[in-house]
């Protein structure tokens, strides 16, 4: 089934704009997958060389694959990656991330900031 | 690009922390509608620290990361609070008034007043009326509301409906002293006196019944417990029980162990967990008592978090007795660890409590 739907992926005309390094990227993942699936510091590594090779617009497309290749383990490795590249960053980094605009009105955006009107101080002293 | 909502929820599914879920929707409203959708994963709960008097700041420390965030919360100065996983909390002040408290959208909805609860404890002090107070559903999502209220010198049961214009007072022929109450596939529990768990029916208007259906365990098992809670996970109901010694000098408690018991619904009767708690940790002290499943978010399992909710000590306003009897009991090595949570002065009617934050 997954040989299908990659041919597919590349016939669709939709989806010229995928490059050759991408499709190499993600078809040798359930190899690689499998060969390191039980040992989480070499998945580690693998997260940490795909963070610095890759750019983040890249992993976005490789998110994108995945989905639609309906390919469950590499959608959770990519979002999981992802996740813990964003953590602890504020919403001007993430949108930069993805190479989004906010869509939110001026006034509107000021409202959602003041909404969750909290903020971060280090641990005092005991 | 933008991606697509089902790929934005797959990453927001994996975020680490509640201070990330509230970055990612702010990116824009794609985000901000998956974020609002799935709000009620399973997550580490805050634990929201003691009032400080000087300022309206609430100070809060999060298990995710072990950081310290404040919220400027002038609503719950002055009262006492108790936690829930439903990102509400509840509170009572010295004027009896109690209400329901959204932490993050400053909502709240009041609770009918305690007359009914005051006329059979009347002399308590107002911050030791209400031992407890259980908030079994959340506001936010179901249009009933269900409060629970273990008040008075012997731990009597009154529960709150929305609709309902006083608390119902649950009569109690047998005397039981009530210690926790939770809410396992659609039936209310209780867990009295030293472990025996009853089944309440709150369905009557203003009229409840209570039934015993399995014994306490034996004394030889259990001794005399500090505390009992009654916790659920989808597939089982715990009960656990709380240990420690008295310092009479400094007029507190200090935790040092925990037992914990499965009902075993074939033979009615509690049966002790020797081995790990499989994949959730627990979070007791003061409000609700409730699991987390550990496999699917960052955090320890097989724990026990707990707060100082012995306020035996406690019987004058002034100085505060107890409150930093806080901390997480492992349960593979049987040894209470600290918390790293820094500072925290508790009052004579403010104490550490868990909530967990929501966005809704």
């Amino acid at each position: 089934m997954k040989f299908c739907t990659v041919k597919q992926y590349f016939d669709d005309e939709n989806n010229n704009n995928v490059t050759n390094g991408i499709a190499t990227t993600v078809i040798p993942l359930p190899n690689k997958h499998l060969k390191i699936k039980a040992n989480n510091k070499e998945m580690e590594q693998y997260e940490q060389e795909l963070l610095r090779n890759v750019m983040p617009q890249e992993l976005t497309k490789l998110i994108l694959a995945a989905n639609y290749l309906n390919f469950k383990e590499a959608l959770d490795f990519f979002c999981r990656t992802v996740a813990n590249a964003i953590q602890n960053k504020s919403v001007d980094y993430v949108r930069k991330f993805f190479g989004l605009e906010s869509d939110f009105e001026p006034g509107e955006e000021e409202k959602l900031c003041k909404e969750f009107a909290w903020s971060f101080e280090g641990v005092d002293e005991d | 690009s933008e991606l697509p909502p089902e790929v934005v929820r797959e990453i927001v599914n994996r975020l680490h922390t509640f201070q990330d879920f509230i970055a990612v929707a702010g990116v824009s409203r794609t985000w901000r509608s998956v974020c609002l959708s799935i709000s009620r994963r399973p997550q580490l709960p805050w634990l929201m620290l003691s009032e400080t008097l000087s300022t309206d700041m609430r100070h809060f420390f999060s298990l995710c990361d072990n950081n310290r965030y404040q919220l400027l919360l002038s609503e719950v100065q002055g009262k006492r609070c108790w936690g829930s996983p439903h990102g509400w909390i509840v509170t009572l002040g010295p004027d009896y008034e109690t209400h329901l408290l959204h932490l993050m959208k400053r909502v709240q909805i009041a609770l009918p007043p305690l007359n009914t609860i005051r006329t059979l404890a009347a002399t308590e002090e107002w911050f030791c009326l209400v031992h407890k107070f259980i908030l079994l559903n959340d506001p936010s999502q179901d249009s009933s509301l269900l409060v629970i209220a273990i008040f008075g010198p012997v731990n009597r049961l009154a529960f709150a409906r929305r609709g309902q214009g006083q608390w119902a007072i649950v009569t109690n022929p047998d005397i039981l002293k009530f210690n926790d109450v939770a809410c396992f596939n659609d039936q209310l529990y209780g867990l009295c006196d030293n472990g025996k768990l009853v089944c309440l029916e709150l369905d009557a208007p203003l009229a409840a019944e209570v039934l015993v259906i399995a014994p306490q365990p034996s004394e030889e098992e259990v001794s005399v417990p500090q505390k009992l809670y009654l916790v659920e996970t989808s597939e089982n109901l715990y009960g656990i029980f709380r240990y420690g010694f008295h310092i009479p000098s400094e007029m507190r408690h200090e935790t040092t162990y925990f037992l914990v018991y499965k009902l075993n619904f074939g033979e009615l009767a509690w049966e002790e967990v020797t081995d790990d708690l499989e994949d959730f940790s627990v979070f007791v002290g003061g409000g609700n008592s409730w699991c987390i499943p550990t496999s699917t978010i960052f955090c320890r399992s097989n724990c026990i978090y707990f707060t100082d909710d012995n306020w035996e000590w406690q019987r004058y306003p002034g100085v505060a007795y107890g409150g930093r009897d806080v901390g997480v009991f492992n349960m593979a090595q049987r040894v209470v660890q600290r918390l790293p949570f820094g500072k925290d002065n508790p009052r004579f009617y403010s104490r550490p409590i868990w909530v967990t934050p929501t966005m809704l």
